[in-house]
Parts: C-alpha cells; sequence; structure tokens
C-alpha cells in the first residue's frame, strides 16, 4: 500500500511538475500538448512509422504490427511483464495534416477509446504535438480505478512525447 | 365415360402440380410510414424466378435503380442464370410526405436509420414475402453515399451478412472508421469497388478497415465513373460474390 501511494505520488508529480507538457478538458476526455523547438516534419516523421512506440514507452516492451502501414493496421503492445498487452488499431492517418488516430480494441478498462496524435506546425523550427483521448465508458474493474487509469494514461503519453521529442532532436 | 373423368382427373392433377412447381413472381409496391424516421417511405419488391430458397438483396437509392431499369436488368441476368434468383427490394429515399429526398440525412451513418432497416423495414417486407431470411440470406447494395450507408451498416447491422459498396464515398462519416475497428460482427462478405475519377480517394481506408477485421472482402476496379452506367456493369458481380 506505501509503494503504491509512492507510485501515485510520483504521478502526481510528474503531471503537476511538468510546465510544458499539461493535460487539460476540451472537447476530448482528456488532452495533452507540449511546445518544442523542433519542425514539425521532424516530429510527423518520428511519429508517423507507428510501429516503433515501444522505443518511447517504459510500458511497451514489444510490439507486434499487421496490416497496412495506415488505416486498418493494428498494432499488439506487450507490457514488460510480457502478460498485459493492448491492442489498437488505426483508424486515420494523414501524413498532409500531421495525423493519425487509433482505437484502442483491447486490453484496456475503457469502452470506445479513439486517441489521436497531431503534430502543428509554429513555424520558425516550433511546433506543437498534440494528443487527445475519446472515450465511452470506464469499466469498473478489481485492478484500477478510473483516476489510477486516466493517471496511467496522461503518464505513458508525457513520456512518449518527451522520447519522441528527444528522438527528433537528434 | 369412366375413362374420360379418369383424364380429367389426371389432367387437374397435372396442372395442380405445375402451377406448384411454377409459383409467380411476386411483384409488389407497398408503403412503409415510419415511426423511428417520421417519414413515408416507397419499397419495390422485384422478385425473380420462383423457387422459395433465395436470399433477398435490400437496395438503397431504390427509386434511381428502378428509373435505370436495372430491375429489369437483373431479370434479364437471372433468365440467363448469370446471377443467382433473389428477392430484390428497392428502397427509395424520398419522403412521400414531403416529396424531398432524404439520403443526405439517411446515408451518413444515421442510427436512426439503421433502426428503421432492422426494426420495421424488414419486418414489412419480409411479412409481405411469407419468409423471415436469415442473416447469411440477407443483402445490402449501396452506391456512392448509400455504399457509406452500406459500410455504416456493415459495421453496426446484425442481421445483415452480405455487403456490395459500390463507389463509396465516406467523407461526411468521420466515425465510420472507428464504428469498423469496433464492431463485433464477423464472417461478413463485403464486395467493394470504384470506378476511375471516382471514390479512389476512399478505397484504401475501407479496405484497410475491413481486411484487419478479417472479412471476405472482394475489391474491383473499372474505368467507369460515378455513375449508373458503371454500376450496372458490376452489379451482376457483386451479387454473385455475395451469393456464391
Amino acid at each position: 500500500m506505501k509503494k503504491f501511494k509512492s507510485i501515485l505520488l510520483a504521478l502526481l508529480l510528474v503531471v503537476i511538475g511538468s510546465t510544458t507538457v499539461f493535460a487539460q478538458k476540451a472537447n476530448s476526455d482528456v488532452t495533452v500538448s507540449k511546445v518544442v523547438d523542433i519542425s514539425a516534419d521532424k516530429v510527423w516523421g518520428k511519429l508517423r512509422q507507428m510501429d516503433d512506440i515501444d522505443k518511447y514507452s517504459s510500458s511497451i516492451a514489444k510490439i507486434e504490427w499487421t496490416g497496412n502501414h495506415g488505416v486498418g493496421g493494428q498494432r499488439l503492445c506487450t507490457a514488460p511483464d510480457g502478460q498485459g498487452y493492448f491492442k489498437e488499431s488505426i483508424v486515420a492517418f494523414d501524413d498532409s495534416q500531421r495525423t493519425y488516430s487509433y482505437a484502442l480494441l483491447e486490453g484496456v478498462p475503457v469502452k470506445g477509446m479513439v486517441n489521436n496524435f497531431k503534430v502543428v506546425d509554429l513555424g520558425f523550427n516550433k511546433s506543437m504535438i498534440v494528443w487527445t483521448s475519446n472515450y465511452d465508458e470506464f469499466i469498473k474493474n478489481p485492478n484500477m480505478t478510473k483516476d489510477q487509469f486516466l493517471g496511467f494514461l496522461n503518464q505513458s503519453i508525457n513520456e512518449m512525447i518527451t522520447n519522441i521529442t528527444t528522438a527528433a532532436k537528434s | 365415360m369412366r375413362r374420360v373423368i379418369q383424364l380429367f382427373g389426371l389432367l387437374f392433377i397435372f396442372i395442380i402440380l405445375t402451377r406448384c412447381s411454377s409459383r409467380p413472381e411476386k411483384d409488389v409496391d407497398i408503403d412503409i410510414e415510419s415511426l423511428t424516421l417520421g417519414v413515408k417511405i416507397g419499397v419495390s419488391i422485384r422478385e425473380t424466378g420462383t423457387s422459395r430458397d433465395k436470399p433477398i438483396i435490400y437496395i438503397t437509392d431504390g427509386e434511381e435503380f428502378l428509373n435505370q431499369g436495372l430491375d429489369l436488368y437483373l431479370e434479364q441476368l437471372t433468365k440467363t442464370s448469370s446471377i443467382p434468383e433473389a428477392y430484390y427490394i428497392y428502397i427509395s429515399s424520398i419522403d412521400m410526405l414531403t416529396d424531398q429526398n432524404k439520403r443526405n440525412t439517411f446515408f451518413f451513418c444515421n442510427p436512426d436509420y439503421l433502426n428503421f432497416f432492422e426494426q420495421e423495414l424488414m419486418n414489412v417486407v419480409e411479412t409481405e414475402i411469407g419468409q423471415t431470411f436469415t442473416r447469411e440470406k440477407r443483402g445490402l447494395v449501396g452506391v456512392s453515399f448509400g455504399a457509406l450507408n452500406a459500410a455504416y451498416f456493415a459495421a453496426k447491422a446484425e442481421t445483415i451478412q452480405n455487403f456490395a459498396l459500390l463507389s463509396p464515398i465516406t467523407y461526411p462519416c468521420s466515425d465510420l472508421n472507428q464504428a469498423i475497428a469496433f464492431s463485433e460482427n464477423e464472417d461478413l462478405h463485403i464486395f467493394i469497388s470504384t470506378g476511375t475519377h471516382d471514390a479512389e480517394k476512399y478505397m484504401p481506408a475501407l479496405l484497410g478497415m475491413f481486411e484487419s477485421k478479417k472479412y471476405n472482402v472482394k475489391e474491383l476496379t473499372t474505368s467507369g465513373g460515378h455513375d449508373f452506367e458503371n454500376w450496372k456493369v458490376q452489379i451482376g458481380e457483386a451479387i454473385n460474390f455475395m451469393f456464391d
């Protein structure tokens, strides 16, 4: 329990302590965005790969990609413990708008979750990475509360955005 | 005299048997006043062939199909055994109460239109025919926005297994792909086609989504355009794919 509290506290600090990354309620259920000093094309060049997000997230150990490298493509993401997994389906992909969306099909305690990445060109080698999430309903379960799930999601996306930014810089 | 009576008896039995084996085809026009949609819709039932065990094919934009003589063309194809016998249900999009064509309301991923279809239309039509069809025996054909509607029904309808999407134009429905992604429907047969300078832009995404669901998909690209001339030449192939 003590360990769990420490993890929650750490998560809280990550979310509150971040100055450039923030979450807010807008039209989406959750929005995370970050302004970076890198061109939109460079950031999108990394994001559009889609099949290598295990490089950028510590909650994903392995990706198995099937189907198109675009709409209809699916990625099976396995957790580091080798047991947990989630399956996602790409439902929108647009190079010209630097955006893609994916639906969470299995492995998460929510119904109808669709997430979206978009890179907004701010000019002068600046861009903004925006991640939004919408879902229909949280499914009550013994492993995780809704707040814990959203906290985990927030932390994972913040981590991924930070790591993608670092990779795009190099 | 006895012999004459016997001959008449045999003749009578022969006539009865002949009539039973060549049951007249059913051609009926009905109007459905929909509680769900608040409209009055014309529906034409056309039967090809005389067998009883055959599929039922629902066709949206039915008034246009009839105007273009597609019903006669399908009858002709059936007579030459190019396509299987079937019941064809031509569903008009015109609201008879206002004389407005409602296709741009009905076909844009509209759950009310789906409810109308599954709860009202199918009941009325299949009661009229006197037969309830299984999911495997039902098909839906749509062209253009009607094909968008067919794609949405493929994701949401629980009562239809076979779909023909001719020149699907999908931009009015941004949530279509996620509806397909989250769909629990299995084992669908989907024929999907485009002409040239037609629906090419919308095909890859739809194909990608349907293939990700492991559906039985057949793709066709023709040199025709976004018109009935093009759809006419492929409708036989679509029907054969759905019910072969």
